[in-house]
């Protein structure tokens, strides 16, 4: 799981994926704004059949915060 | 590029004139269309519309919001949303549009400075109700999944003979809506806008810009530019208008809307650019003006971005695609928009031509001033406040600019406001205010850097509080935000803050 969302993440940011780690922060570290971590989120939800509710995305900070919930809601 | 004749519709009285002029003339046409609930696209006519509003506006009338009553609207994009704003407004009621994402906290002291008990709210925000009951007097709140039950009652009652919402004579100069923006003293200020006001701005709007399909704003209705830019222009060009329910579904919606034109703010169409990247990416690296319009629904040929600065190195991308990025400038207080490049007079790195009926001047300072009937009425119950904004007879933007040619280029801000790149005014004192509530912050600013909110506290010396210390008491902070108020970059530093002659921080200093 880790590994396909620092690929994806990798893949949208430019952001080679061995500088991505579950520590990195969405913002600060990988530079998405708000409305990127809107849509990736969008990828997700349809890669793993999930819905994700607005007030559960305000609290990805880090790749380790949306690793969790997916593992969790897959 | 060249200065071209503006276009020219009938003008917009009102938003009841608004409603009746599509109405009539396209009866049958779509207004607006939306992915519902099960998946399905919904779509309604425009005299569907009327209908809705004026059965709407009677049921609210029923219930003794007449004359002036003030009436709160909290929810995320949606047609109900859309039929609640025109049954007030057009009932000579008035409207406080919410920002959805703000904490309920903040949205219950606005309703207080608003002079407001009454909420209109979508279904998100049910859990909150008990607390609005709690804390506001006579608090009557009116849950938006009963839209249908308000309109059916109006309906009813209309058939029966109530004619009150058809026979009420509107005041155009009266405030129809209380829009509240970030103000420099970290009170928000509730702008006073009149029917005159937003109806002028949509004729204005207009004559700068021909749409000629579908429109899609996936903006928030309770923004001023998302609304009468995104929603209202549409409406008045007599095309289409998807409403976007939710701003992480915008590539799919763009596949069943087609738009003609996006209404968008700067960080959405950083959004795109990284889109389009990857894109070509997968593709190989061929990314081709084609795989570009595909991937937006087919039709799109402009994108009307405002709200925050935009680079101009996106206009220049986007037109490599074929798409026609046009920047524009606008402000609440200005119902929004002053100006706005055309498709065929632009000039790169400016907000473009001022719209016609809008007069825009540059004072001494270099602040851009402005007169015209889209100008507000003032801040409600802010005399003082209102009259420095209108001092000399126009009104200050406190935005730096000039005129090159016939063209607006904004150069900075007099005020200290924020914008951020989603176009959010964030007011830096606001939040330095709750940082200096803490006794081991002596000195706090907060300011923007790379696209995010940094913040640099200077410590209480005797506190003597580690770094630790103020990293919790960041994070306590902006726990209490919406995101794009939460700061995101700390520094702690050695030395105090360097202050001019009046004992003022020097903020130009900060980097």
């Amino acid at each position: 799981m880790l590994q396909e969302i620092i690929d994806e993440l990798s893949q949208y940011t430019d952001v080679p994926p061995e500088q991505i780690n579950e520590d990195s922060n969405l913002i600060d570290d990988l530079e998405l704004n708000s409305f990127d971590v809107l849509t990736i989120v969008a990828d997700f939800e349809d890669q793993y059949g999930i819905s994700i509710p607005d007030e559960q995305i305000m609290e990805f900070h880090t790749v380790r915060d949306v690793e969790e919930f997916l593992e969790k809601n897959k | 590029m060249r200065a071209y004749p503006i276009y020219e519709l009938t003008q917009v009285e009102n938003l009841r004139h608004l409603i009746d002029l599509r109405a009539d003339d396209n009866p049958n046409g779509t207004a607006f269309f939306y992915t519902g609930d099960d998946g399905d696209v919904k779509t309604v006519t425009y005299s569907r519309f009327r209908d809705d509003v004026a059965a709407c506006a009677t049921y609210f009338m029923s219930q003794g919001y007449r004359e002036g009553a003030h009436i709160a609207l909290l929810g995320v994009n949606s047609y109900e949303w859309l039929v609640t704003f025109f049954a007030v407004c057009n009932s000579g009621n008035v409207i406080l549009p919410m920002d959805a994402r703000q904490p309920v906290e903040n949205t219950m002291k606005l309703l207080v400075s608003g002079d407001c008990t009454t909420l209109v709210y979508s279904r998100e925000f049910a859990p909150a109700i008990s607390a609005f009951a709690a804390n506001i007097p006579g608090f009557k709140g009116f849950p938006m999944t009963e839209a249908a039950s308000w309109i059916a009652e109006g309906e009813k009652l209309i058939e029966a003979g109530d004619h009150s919402f058809a026979e009420y004579e509107l005041d155009v100069d009266k405030m129809c809506a209380l829009v509240f923006t970030s103000g420099t003293t970290g009170v928000p200020k509730g702008v006073m806008l009149s029917q005159k006001n937003i109806a002028s701005n949509i004729n204005q709007a207009c004559g700068n810009y021909c749409l000629e399909g579908p429109g899609l704003s996936p903006l928030p209705m309770h923004h001023m530019f998302g609304l009468v830019v995104g929603h209202l222009m549409v409406f008045n060009y007599n095309k289409p208008c998807y409403i976007v329910t939710n701003m992480r579904n915008i590539m799919k919606d763009m596949q069943i809307a087609k738009p003609k034109c996006l209404f968008v703010v700067p960080m959405i169409i950083e959004t795109f650019a990284k889109q389009f990247r990857n894109l070509g990416k997968r593709a190989g690296g061929q990314l081709t003006p084609e795989m570009v319009k595909s991937v937006c629904g087919g039709n799109l040929s402009d994108i009307i971005c405002g709200g925050a600065p935009l680079m101009p190195m996106y206009v220049q991308m986007f037109r490599q695609f074929g798409i026609n990025l046009l920047n524009g400038y606008g402000i609440t207080e200005c119902s929004p928009v002053l100006a706005v490049n055309r498709v065929h007079d632009y000039l790169d790195g400016s907000v473009g031509p001022v719209l016609h009926g809008c007069e825009v001047r540059i004072d001494e300072d270099g602040e851009i001033l402005v007169r015209g009937d889209n100008v507000m009425l003032g801040y409600y119950k802010m005399e003082k406040e209102t009259e420095e904004a209108f001092k000399g007879g126009w009104f200050h933007t406190g935005d730096i600019g000039r005129i090159e040619d016939h063209y607006l280029i904004i150069t900075g801000r007099t005020k200290n406001l924020i914008i951020t790149s989603s176009g959010e005014n964030v007011s830096p004192e606001e939040l330095e205010d709750k940082l200096l509530a803490d006794p081991a912050v002596a000195e706090a600013i907060v300011y923007e850097k790379d696209n995010v909110l940094a913040v640099q506290i200077y410590p209480e010396p005797e506190a003597h509080a580690p770094e630790e210390y103020f990293k919790a008491l960041l994070d306590k902070v902006n726990k209490g935000e919406p995101v794009y108020r939460q700061m995101k970059k700390l520094i702690v530093r050695a030395e105090p803050f360097t202050r001019n002659s009046t004992g003022k921080i020097i903020r130009a200093l900060i980097k």
